[in-house]
């Protein structure tokens, strides 16, 4: 059997992400040899008729990237959509902050305000409230992070990446609780 | 020279408690943006947070004290770090999953860091900051070449296209203990001293796990905001993060990454690198004088 180059990278890719998983569906049957080409061409002229007939996209389907591509691209969507999200309101809220200082002309408070002051200072239009958030936020995106990659292992079954990202998160937990100290 | 670095330790006496005014008060949030937007700029493409630069520009020339330094440092490695991240794992060059393995270190270090630095005298602070500065500037020459030889291991494999050739390199982890032992140190240096250190991890994980120069650097800056968060946290609580300095470092900080991380892909390392060591130089110097002086 012909093994061509895609196929090692599919090993490769399945040594990688634990979970045992079917590359893209190839009708069952087709002869073997078949079924391990990357060009029809190698194949006998009977098989090679037959490829056309029964999978006309085989090459396509053997050489698209396997579902551990798939996943990693799903893992950066959610990690790249937590930072971006995180990140736009972050900066929203700091620069509206500094806006309201501005018009009410005055300069920035020296200290931030506690975690039980934030929301009662942005009710009252407190310019501190809103700067106080606005780091809070950029403080927090990491840790959203961290919770969006958990999810995504999750839902990925990848138990093990479930395991180590929980570990990352709990180190963070313990250094919000102790940190107060 | 001289005098306006008397003029700025004018301007930023409201941070010591003095008196100011508001027009006063406006330069000197102005001038903290612009250092940190060049900051921000320049610590991006190099993936590092930018807090080795940052703070010994803050404590010299403007004397602001090293703690609020660190704390607003912190805040724009954060910053920093969340938006390369976000322009490299746009890009997969990031290793995510490697990432997660290797924060579990960074984040211990860093909570160990960050307890340390709330109870310490500044002065060590600024002693220990001087050291790492020696040991930054010694390790930048031990960087590898651009093109070292990488290849799949059968560990955490994975593959990124390079932004110079558009070729897809593919390549594996050697060594993982030794990438958890720096990045235990990289991350309790960063909780101690608000620095990103992204340049304690980097050549570790170029050189002794024989990741690609790149995705080493992507991954490293990828991983620096959850270390950095760990801290930050504690900072917090603890009034380290003043908001007049803070808030218009992140903000400088932020413009500059989104600029850096863009332009950062297609610079060629070597340029930068001799330009960062020189300022390093200067700045060890300063941090040793502030050390002895108490400043």
């Amino acid at each position: 059997m012909t093994t061509s180059s895609p196929q090692e990278t599919h090993e490769a890719e399945e040594a990688e992400s634990p979970p045992a998983r079917e590359v893209a569906p190839i009708t069952p049957d087709l002869p073997a040899e078949v079924r391990g080409v990357h060009a029809p061409a190698r194949a006998e002229p009977r098989a090679a008729s037959k490829v056309v007939h029964v999978a006309p996209d085989i090459v396509r389907r053997v050489t698209v990237p396997d579902e551990g591509d798939q996943e990693k691209r799903d893992l950066d969507a959610i990690v790249h959509k937590v930072l971006v999200i995180g990140l736009a309101l972050s900066t929203a809220l700091m620069i509206a902050g500094v806006a309201l200082d501005l018009i009410l002309g005055r300069a920035m408070p020296e200290t931030v305000a506690a975690l039980s002051e934030v929301f009662p200072r942005i009710m009252a239009m407190r310019p501190s409230g809103l700067l106080t958030l606005g780091l809070l936020v950029l403080i927090a995106t990491p840790i959203l992070r961290v919770i969006g990659s958990i999810a995504a292992f999750i839902y990925e079954r990848d138990w093990r990446y479930v395991g180590i990202t929980s570990l990352v998160f709990l180190v963070m937990l313990v250094s919000i609780m102790i940190g107060k100290g | 020279m001289l005098s306006v670095t008397a003029f700025l330790r004018q301007l930023t006496s409201f941070v010591r408690h003095q008196s100011y005014t508001l027009g006063d008060y406006l330069i000197v949030e102005i001038i903290l943006f612009l250092i940190a937007l060049l900051v921000g700029g320049l610590g991006s493409m190099l993936g590092i947070g930018g807090g080795v630069l940052l703070i010994p520009l803050l404590t010299g020339p403007l004397s602001i004290p090293i703690k609020t330094a660190i704390g607003a440092s912190i805040v724009s490695v954060i910053a920093t770090s969340s938006a390369a991240g976000a322009v490299y794992v746009g890009k997969g060059m990031s290793h995510t999953r490697l990432s997660m393995v290797l924060e579990i270190a960074t984040t211990m270090g860093a909570f160990a860091g960050g307890l340390t630095a709330v109870l310490i005298d500044p002065r060590w602070l600024s002693a220990i900051f001087a050291l790492v500065l020696c040991y930054v500037i010694y390790s930048m020459n031990r960087m590898p070449k651009e093109d070292h030889e990488v290849s799949p291991t059968g560990l955490l494999d994975t593959s990124y296209n390079d932004p110079l050739t558009g070729q897809e390199v593919r390549y594996g982890v050697r060594n993982l203990p030794a990438g958890l032992g720096a990045s235990f140190l990289a991350g309790n240096v960063s909780g101690l001293l608000g620095i990103g250190g992204g340049i304690i991890k980097v050549p570790i994980m170029s050189l002794v796990m024989g990741m690609p120069l790149r995705a080493a650097i992507a991954t490293s800056n990828f991983m620096i905001g959850v270390t950095a968060a760990t801290s930050a946290v504690i900072y917090y609580q603890h009034g380290f993060l003043d908001p007049r300095v803070a808030i218009p470092t992140a903000l400088g900080v932020l413009g500059g990454a989104q600029i850096g991380a863009r332009v950062g892909g297609k610079i060629r390392s070597q340029r930068l690198k001799q330009i960062f060591q020189g300022l390093l130089i200067i700045f060890a110097v300063q941090m040793i004088f502030q050390a002895i002086r108490g400043a």
